[in-house]
């Protein structure tokens, strides 16, 4: 549509629309004045210049168009003007007069039009960042993603001044000082959520909810460390799993999500999502406990349908073992003594004695009869492996578990599923025996060594309260348990598991606190296996 | 001795039979041997038994079947269950349906003399 004025219609109030028109009149009235200047006075000078006023004036309220438009009647008027009080015959200083407007005229059309095209321009850009500010507000708010913008300004100017201060190492920086995670949550201020984040922070306003995290996010929560050393090092993105206290004070599991900003200009507004996963955990946990339950229970029966089965078996030589012996020193008894009668009765014990040694041998082959092959297992690997499949429990029980390795440390030759029962098994009853005592300090410490004797070792150290000196003699033995509901084979199984693979398990008291399980197994190596049966002598020192 | 007092034998183990059967000699009671309920239903001269040793799981007829069948007839004859499998359902059954004693194997001797001292009167 062809348009002269500049502002679209509702663009400008009621006084700018007034003030518009004043203008329009003004420059079409001064423009007629000036026309009647030049053309019924005789001023020898070039009038037709104050057009150019005119037409700045004009471009106030006009478009593009309007400003072309102008432009043209401008020098319409001034050349109407200069024949009319010139005529056709001319000098040639009236006439480079005329020129002379005519080009300032022009000149100055010319910038205008530029002008009113940047103004256009500039528009559109802004109409455009609106509108994208517009979306991002939209997205935000309706976004069934809880989404949280926290200002980091605040925590960078603190990290800077961690970093001009010489520290490298956030993690040793925050171990020496225990309040820096409080220090980072007070520092971290939240700056706008929007629905779905509300409902996390325990349904409340936003205002509410605007301010320091320190409300909301316990300062020992690891994935604020977690959050903190990644914006530190420079990371672009960090995800994490983190608890949360709501405003009423209780405790969610959250998987949080953010993108750093590549220049510190957006750092007044980082974006972080939050996912609520507490259900998701809890159901977690649940299974967890009901395979661990399912697990032991068929443990448990499996133990206990192969005694009954076993004690079956074996009570029927055993008894007749028993009356034969005892009819054998009857016939023996008897004056005189019946020694026939005695013979036979004493070989009938030899006989059922020798039944059930068989009975227990052939158990003994049925249940080795499909014994997993040694492989290289190494051991660094399982400990990562299982404390990731215990890390539920470990995180549960608030327990901290290390791991210290030497470089280059061989790998043993076992069996990689058996060895894992086995840690797990020491790794959870540390847990149990840490949790009971209601110890204060919880950690558990695996440490990887070789010894002299050619055994790579595995010791799991806790901090709980120990062993009776009872419980050292015979935690191994079947069926001693310290636990109320305990069947006592957990050890015993462990013990039998590591000396299949010519490994020794050992126990012992620390000399602060706690108790420590050794492993000691044969290093794998080419060709020949370092096993208990060749090097007796070397295994006795190693218990 | 009273070659009148028998003690029969029903147990489908060999060897037990044979234990049981001289360890009684020993003690100087006479026994004969069952290897199965069955048998012991068949053997002619049973009314000559005067208690049963009698196991309770066994191939064909169980023993707490045999003792149905030998409740079901006049002045049944004694019996002392002799079993691995001490269920308390199973004691409560064989105890309620009149039996002497129910002993858990191995058998504790000097208790399974006891019984037969007080049944049959001391060798």
């Amino acid at each position: 549509m062809v348009r002269l004025w500049k502002w679209l219609p509702g663009e400008r109030s009621t006084i700018e629309q007034e003030n518009d028109v004043a203008l329009a009149i003004a420059a079409v009235s001064n423009a007629f004045a000036v026309f009647l200047i030049d053309t019924f006075t005789t001023i020898e000078s070039a009038v037709a210049v104050f057009y150019v006023i005119i037409m700045l004036v004009a471009a106030d309220f006009l478009s593009r168009l309007g400003i072309l438009a102008a432009a043209a009647m401008c020098a319409t008027l001034c050349v109407t003007s200069f024949f009319l009080s010139h005529g056709i015959d001319n000098d040639l200083a009236t006439f480079l007069r005329l020129v002379g407007s005519l080009s300032a005229l022009i000149i100055t059309t010319a910038l205008l039009f530029k002008n009113e095209t940047s103004r256009l321009a500039l528009l559109a850009s802004h109409n455009r960042t609106r509108s994208s500010e517009y979306r991002y507000r939209s997205i935000f708010k309706q976004s069934g993603v809880a989404l949280w913008e926290q200002d980091l300004t605040a925590l960078n100017a603190l990290l800077e001044d961690l970093r001009s201060n010489g520290v490298v190492d956030l993690c040793a920086y925050s171990r020496a000082n225990p309040d820096f995670s409080k220090t980072c949550t007070d520092a971290i201020r939240t700056v706008a959520v929007n629905d779905a984040a509300l409902e996390i922070l325990g349904s409340i306003t936003h205002e509410q909810a605007l301010g320091p995290i320190s409300r909301f996010i316990p300062h020992d929560c690891p994935s604020l460390f977690g959050f903190v050393n990644a914006f530190f090092n420079g990371q672009r993105r960090f995800e994490s799993k983190g608890r949360i206290r709501n405003f009423h004070g209780e405790e969610s599991v959250i998987l949080m999500a953010v993108e750093f900003p590549e220049d510190q200009s957006g750092l007044d507004r980082i974006v972080i999502g939050l996912v609520d996963i507490t259900e998701r955990e809890a159901a977690q946990a649940t299974m967890m406990a009901a395979q661990a339950e399912l697990a032991r229970a068929s443990r448990a029966s499996a133990v206990g349908a192969l005694s009954a089965s076993l004690a079956h078996e074996l009570n029927q030589p055993l008894g007749a073992l028993l009356m034969n012996a005892q009819a054998c020193l009857r016939w023996l008894n008897r004056n005189p003594p019946d020694l026939n009668a005695a013979i036979r009765a004493a070989e009938r014990t030899m006989r059922d004695g020798e039944r059930a040694s068989q009975i227990v041998k052939t158990t003994k082959a049925m249940l080795s009869r499909t014994p997993i092959a040694s492989e290289k297992v190494d051991l660094l690997e399982l400990v990562e492996e299982t404390r990731t499949l215990l890390e539920y429990e470990i995180e549960r029980q608030n327990v901290s578990v290390d791991l210290m390795s030497p470089p280059n440390l061989p790998p043993a030759n076992a069996s990689k599923s058996e060895l894992q029962q086995v840690l797990i098994n020491l790794i959870t009853n540390a847990m149990q025996a840490m949790e009971e005592a209601g110890s204060r300090v919880r950690r558990i410490s695996v440490r990887l060594s070789t010894s002299e004797t050619g055994f790579v070792v595995m010791s799991v150290s806790d901090t709980g309260p120990g062993l009776s000196s009872e419980a050292i003699e015979n935690v191994f033995e079947p069926y001693f348990t310290t636990k109320p509901f305990g069947m006592g084979m957990g050890l015993a199984i462990c013990k039998s598991t590591v000396e299949s693979r010519g490994g020794k398990l050992s126990v012992r008291n620390n000399d602060n606190s706690g108790a420590t399980f050794e492993i000691a197994l044969p290093v794998e190596s080419k060709g020949r296996l370092t096993r208990m049966y060749d090097v007796p002598q070397m295994v006795a020192r190693i218990g | 001795m009273n070659s009148s007092c028998i003690i029969a034998i029903v147990d489908d183990d060999q060897s037990i039979r044979e234990a049981m059967g001289d360890f009684l000699r020993s003690y100087g009671y006479e026994s004969r041997s069952f290897s199965s309920a069955e048998d012991f239903l068949t053997y002619g001269e049973r009314p000559l038994i005067d208690c049963i040793l009698l196991d309770v799981k066994m191939h064909g007829l169980s023993g707490l079947e045999l003792q149905a069948i030998l409740r079901s007839g006049k002045n049944p004859t004694p019996i002392i269950f002799m079993t691995s499998h001490q269920e308390d359902a199973i004691r409560k059954a064989a105890m309620e349906a009149g039996a002497h004693a129910f002993l858990g194997k191995p058998v504790d001797l000097r208790l399974l003399i006891g019984h037969l001292e007080k049944l049959l009167g001391t060798r």
